[in-house]
């Protein structure tokens, strides 16, 4: 800038200096960390794609499983609710939780109702450093209440 | 004279101004750089969609869960730069169904799935219903992919 008497202001050479100072710094510092791969290294984030994509098969075919009399798990659910029996659904479940679990992968069974468990059914107690992938599908009980039936399965990281 | 005496004095008190502001301004260069290059390892995602296009399959799934396994093959699996097993068993650990595909791709690289950075590797289990003929088999599908990352 031109002062009035039509020559420059030192103070302009020091803010144009200044601007380059920062574009050179900023210039620098993208390269060198580019170059060192030091801000890739301390931060790293997985997405896990089981829990992401929403793939319950697992607990689809749960609800299928056959009982006996027709009736599948889903009926046995529903029943055992209204009697405020479980034992036969827990029986069931621990057996097919058997085929289900490796030495990898933990499943339980947790049934809420209002947002209150009600009934947890699992083999063994799970295992710390795990990921869990949660399952949900709400089942509707006779009088239009619905019953949540959670799969989880744990994971080794 | 005492005009021009004055504007150094000027500048010389900018210096401490200018070295605070080039601090401010790596402190912010540095914080939206590091929100930047954050690595996001998408590679379980990927493995995963690749999984689930074969339990979703129009190919060989009546309905999701239920697998007609005279229809699954490696046909009806196109994978590029990636292997796969698939294993039917049923819960006396009996194999009802087991397909390849990219086997030599698969035999090449698994032995290197920890070592190797530049390989994915996943497996996963879900419990199915296998269809032979008219009946419906409680069985595990288990899915094993190997893939090549662009590292």
């Amino acid at each position: 800038m031109r002062n009035k008497k039509g020559s420059f202001d030192i103070l302009d050479v020091f803010a144009i200096i200044a601007i380059f100072l920062l574009i050179a710094t900023f210039v620098f510092f993208v390269n060198i960390l580019r170059v060192s791969h030091f801000l890739q290294d301390s931060e790293k984030q997985q997405i896990y794609g089981e829990d992401a994509m929403g793939s319950s098969i697992t607990l689809i075919n749960y609800l299928r499983t056959p009982v006996e009399d027709g009736q599948t798990i889903s009926d046995l659910i529903i029943t055992s609710y209204n009697k405020k029996d479980y034992s036969k659904l827990e029986s069931k479940t621990r057996e097919l939780l058997k085929n289900l679990n490796s030495e990898n992968k933990e499943n339980k069974v947790m049934l809420i109702k209002d947002e209150t468990l009600i009934k947890e059914i699992k083999i063994t107690e799970e295992l710390s450093n795990q990921l869990s992938i949660v399952k949900e599908i709400n089942l509707t009980l006779d009088n239009k209440n619905e019953i949540l039936v959670r799969w989880v399965k744990y994971v080794k990281k | 004279m005492k005009k021009a005496t004055m504007i150094p004095g000027e500048a010389i008190n900018w210096i401490p101004r200018l070295i605070v502001i080039v601090i401010v301004f790596i402190i912010f260069e540095m914080s939206i750089l590091f929100f930047l290059s954050r690595e996001v390892n998408t590679a379980n995602l990927e493995n995963n969609l690749v999984i689930d296009s074969v339990l979703y399959s129009k190919c060989f799934t009546e309905k999701p869960g239920v697998i007609d396994i005279s229809k699954i093959s490696s046909e009806c699996i196109k994978l590029k730069d990636s292997a796969m097993i698939i294993q039917i068993k049923d819960f006396k650990k009996q194999t009802l169904k087991e397909v390849k595909i990219n086997e030599e791709f698969y035999e090449k690289n698994k032995i290197f799935c920890t070592l190797k950075e530049e390989l994915d590797c996943l497996t996963r289990t879900e419990y199915i219903f296998s269809k032979q003929g008219s009946e419906l088999i409680p069985s595990i599908i288990s899915i094993e992919v190997i893939s090549q990352n662009e590292k």
